[in-house]
């Protein structure tokens, strides 16, 4: 009874909507918003590879189960940065991600092959949502500072950002509620570069070299065997 | 696929499997476009060794380090303290438990391996330096290279290609022309 209690409410809202005139909500039933376009398949990670120069690892392992990917680890402490074939320059990008205690991640914007780009950070203990650069001097970063309030804790939580222009203005929302925004007053992409990859972060635990990895205390970066997922993932590009 | 950084030998890799033996008499090579190639000689080597370590558990808490920041004048500096305020505390729900250094033993025992031994029968061709914006030009007909114009100060001719397509590297793109180059011996100067 519950299950059916659970499929007959949405209906029984848009008919309701429907039968009063309104339009309906602006998000699809699979969680995309409307004008955006999936970048998974759901069946496998075609448009998308691993960079094989990310300091991260190249053997890292994307899942693809039920319409999600899930990103592990593969040997152990070995990482990568999963991103997709084309570059993108101004675009919204929707995603829908399960951050997993003691593991960070994140969505990089505009990225190289080898990972320097513009990153929102993922991770639930710390600095979630955060505006960094990786492997990119940042000239403005951002805080989350009120994440706090929308999160959900070993949930999913959508995450949309919009990026525009030379010089990017970034905003972000986390479930549906904006949480900074950003007018870089410089572009600080190498060479100038202007367009990039959207990348997903499987972040290293090891190295071939264990006493780098040591030094740098990176090994609690990811627990062994945990697991990153996503699903929904979108985007719209903008002219 | 893009490497916007490649400027490795990887793409001047030029194997010389199947050239006849006879020709494989100088340990260096110049071909037309001004590529040096040093001779590789047959030989073997320990391949894919892998060994990691689990942390430390009376090691401290993880820290990141401080993000790169640029500062009004250009520069980009580590030390973020002046930067942006210091990161909060990680939340404890993210230390490791007991479970998961069993975990992590339990993977390092699996994953750990001495590698394999690859050999190389045969003699090969490996450019000795990074294939310039100028010769792979002349090959491809085109330059990809974000690096060059008013992106640099002198004769970008002479810089490494970058940003360049891993189809464009390997089969019909430019290591399969200078291959040929060399297997040929056209535009060979020794």
């Amino acid at each position: 009874m519950k299950i059916k209690t659970k499929l007959a409410a949405p209906g029984c809202f848009v008919l309701i909507l429907l039968a009063l005139g309104m339009p309906l909500p602006a998000v699809s039933q699979t969680g995309i918003p409307q004008g955006f376009t999936p970048l998974f398949d759901g069946k496998d990670i075609k448009g998308w590879h691993f960079s094989r120069t990310n300091h991260h690892g190249s053997t890292g392992i994307a899942l693809v189960e039920n319409g999600e990917v899930g990103l592990k680890q593969h040997p152990y402490g070995q990482g990568g940065l999963l991103i997709t074939d084309k570059e993108y320059k101004n675009f919204e990008l929707y995603l829908e991600v399960k951050e997993t205690w003691g593991c960070n991640s994140g969505i990089f914007l505009r990225s190289t092959e080898g990972g320097s780009a513009y990153q929102v950070e993922l991770d639930q203990a710390m600095g979630n949502a955060n505006l960094l650069g990786e492997l990119l001097p940042l000239s403005k970063g951002a805080r989350a500072t009120d994440i706090a309030k929308v999160w959900k804790t070993d949930d999913w939580n959508s995450f949309r950002v919009r990026m525009e222009g030379d010089s990017p203005h970034i905003t972000l929302w986390v479930n549906d509620v904006q949480m900074w925004d950003v007018q870089e007053p410089t572009n600080d992409k190498i060479a100038g570069e202007t367009s990039g990859h959207i990348g997903l972060q499987l972040h290293w635990g090891s190295t071939y070299e264990p006493k780098e990895a040591k030094g740098f205390l990176m090994s609690f970066a990811w627990k062994p065997d945990a697991e990153y997922r996503f699903r929904n993932v979108a985007i719209k590009e903008l002219p | 696929m893009r490497y916007s950084f490649l400027v490795v030998s990887s793409i001047v890799l030029c194997s010389i499997a199947g050239v006849a033996q006879e020709r494989v008499t100088s340990p260096t090579v110049t071909n037309s476009i001004g590529m040096e190639f040093v001779l590789i000689q047959p030989g073997s080597m320990q391949v894919g060794v892998f060994k990691p370590e689990c942390p430390d558990p009376n090691a401290p808490p993880l820290t990141f380090p401080s993000a790169s920041v640029r500062k009004a004048d250009g520069t980009a500096t580590r030390n973020a303290a002046a930067a942006r305020p210091a990161m909060p505390a990680r939340d404890p729900r993210a230390a490791w438990t007991p479970a998961d250094y069993a975990k992590c033993a339990e993977l390092v025992k699996q994953d750990t391996s001495d590698g394999f031994e690859v050999k190389i029968s045969k003699p090969y061709f490996i450019g000795k330096y990074e294939v310039t914006q100028g010769q792979w030009q002349k090959v491809m007909g085109k330059n990809p290279s974000v690096f060059q114009g008013d992106k640099v100060t002198d004769d970008a001719q002479k810089h490494p290609v970058e940003n360049v397509t891993r189809s464009a590297q390997h089969r019909g793109g430019f290591a399969e022309e200078v291959a040929v180059q060399l297997e040929t011996g056209s535009g060979r100067s020794e």
